[in-house]
């Protein structure tokens, strides 16, 4: 991929990835960095977990922000760990006032700890709790109020939950407060067979399905241009295949951004 | 769970949940929404032990190969149980899984699969370890002799030491895709140094005074003393040609005549 010097305006890493010492892995990041802009996008900070946040996790997050100056750095709407176990999966919330005080606390803590403003991801869920209270756009919509934060919104994801738990994508769109939005992600979802009811998993390893690229555009015209990324990092397709994907993408962007002049 | 669980009963419920317990509270308070709230947990389930099994997987491809991917599933399968991960970072996961195959009942007509399974993670914290700067060799040369006695070595951080009763140099190569055709399991125990140059990981077997010296030095001895040791287990050690080669190797990253304080490049 270096060698080729793709012509794609920025590249997004996993932050723990990047956890290590030293190595390979740090230096093509830094081979990467001197020609693009890096956004860090975290998996396991784990902001929704009731229990402290991992002081060290947040160390390593800041040197590797430090050593990166990424333009963004984001991370997701769930828990991980209890009790010092982690399962490190991106896990549900039960949307209650508990649930959202919690990570109006964490996110605050967390940007003053690393001194920036993250990006939180609304996640894909495979179930929902009895006892949530707060549908989940209004929920992502009061933590970026409260604690300043800024959303990336996953546009596959809502699109899987929709279909998941039988709710209306372009309501879920229009409650987000446009302003809040900096970055957009898409990505293939699985279909699980064999079930008596619809279930979709969010698994990186396709290309974005129509419905989603529909629901992409209007996004676009409810938040306006905003950086896209694709996720594929299963199944990972040879890097034309990639490269044909964001450029689909861009050229959505390009569209918005003509018809918006 | 009749009330709403608090949000850390209900984390701490489903954990436990993933890890195997049953008898939960936990399916009462999960809307089922067409299926049974079980199969809806069980979803995640499957979803973590793959994510953590994948990581053991890229971690350890010398045990799976031995193994075979069944044996290597349910291994993993305990491994997450028994285990539990203690980072955010998957990096961190498979650190004890060597100890947890050396104890597994059903591994045990296979004694050096820990020994395998220990040199796949020290190549694992080799390959992430910091980078130093190598020593040049004219800043030991220069040395007063009167320092000599208390000089100390630091090596480079990615430097690990294995070794095993079992040949696990020789079962290693034996799991690479381009393998020799025979391997006799019962061969001799062997110890390896694993580092990692600029970027490739680098294995050699070590054996005799050199291995001894090395071992010393990683241990925080002073020079004269890894040097006696080595001495001890060779007569013939060769002190010169081994600094030569752990400085041209670029291992040798400081050293320190002073106790606490280490002189870098």
């Amino acid at each position: 991929m270096l060698d080729e010097h793709p012509p794609v305006p920025w590249f997004e890493v996993h932050s723990e990835n990047f956890f290590c010492a030293g190595g390979e892995m740090l230096q093509t990041l830094d081979a990467v960095r001197r020609d693009y802009p890096i956004s860090l996008h975290g998996v396991g900070l784990s902001l929704g977990s009731s229990h402290q946040l991992s002081e060290r996790h947040l160390a390593n997050l800041k040197q590797l922000i430090g050593r990166v100056e990424p333009a963004l750095v984001s991370e997701h709407l769930c828990w991980g760990a209890v009790d010092g176990r982690h399962l490190n999966d991106l896990l549900p919330l039960p949307y209650t006032e508990e649930a959202l005080d919690l990570m109006v606390s964490r996110v605050t803590a967390a940007q003053e700890s690393l001194e920036r403003t993250l990006l939180l991801e609304n996640v894909s869920t495979y179930l929902t709790y009895r006892h949530s209270t707060i549908p989940e756009a209004e929920f992502i919509a009061a933590l970026a109020e409260r604690s300043g934060c800024h959303i990336l919104l996953d546009v596959n994801n809502i699109y899987v939950n929709a279909t998941n738990h039988g709710y209306d994508a372009e309501k879920y769109i229009h409650a987000i407060p446009k302003q809040t939005v900096k970055e957009i992600h898409l990505a293939g979802f699985t279909r699980k067979e064999g079930l008596p009811v619809d279930l979709l998993i969010d698994s990186h390893s396709r290309p974005v399905a129509d419905e989603v690229w529909r629901l992409y555009r209007l996004a676009l015209n409810h938040c306006g241009p905003v950086p896209t990324l694709i996720e594929w990092d299963q199944d990972i397709p040879p890097l034309h295949v990639l490269l044909a994907e964001a450029a689909k993408a861009e050229d959505r962007l390009h569209e918005y951004r003509a018809l918006a002049a | 769970m009749n009330t709403a669980p608090s949000l850390l009963n209900l984390q701490a419920d489903f954990a436990r949940w993933m890890l195997g317990e049953r008898g939960l509270p936990l399916p009462e308070v999960v809307a089922g929404n067409g299926l049974a709230p079980a199969a809806r947990l069980q979803i995640y389930q499957n979803i973590i032990f793959n994510n953590l099994t994948a990581a053991l997987r890229t971690d350890y491809p010398a045990v799976l190969k031995l193994v075979g991917e069944d044996f290597f599933e349910s291994a993993a399968a305990r491994y997450i149980r028994e285990y539990p991960s203690r980072s955010g970072n998957l990096q961190d996961f498979g650190a004890a899984f060597p100890k947890c195959l050396a104890a597994m009942p059903e591994a045990a007509t296979l004694p050096y699969l820990g020994d395998v399974a220990r040199l796949e993670w020290a190549r694992q914290e080799s390959y992430l370890a910091a980078d130093a700067a190598p020593l040049d060799a004219a800043a030991l040369a220069s040395l007063p002799e009167d320092q000599h006695a208390t000089l100390r070595l630091a090596l480079h951080p990615s430097l690990r030491l294995v070794e095993s009763a079992h040949p696990i140099w020789d079962i290693w190569m034996f799991c690479q895709e381009v393998a020799p055709q025979r391997l006799n399991l019962s061969g001799e125990g062997q110890a390896l140094m694993v580092w990692r140059d600029t970027r490739q990981l680098v294995m050699q077997p070590m054996a005799g005074g050199q291995r001894e010296f090395v071992a010393a030095l990683l241990g925080k001895k002073p020079l004269a003393v890894a040097h006696a040791s080595a001495v001890t287990a060779e007569s013939q050690f060769d002190l010169t040609a081994c600094l030569h080669w752990l400085l041209q190797t670029g291992l040798i990253t400081g050293y320190s005549t002073n106790g606490p304080t280490w002189v870098s490049p």
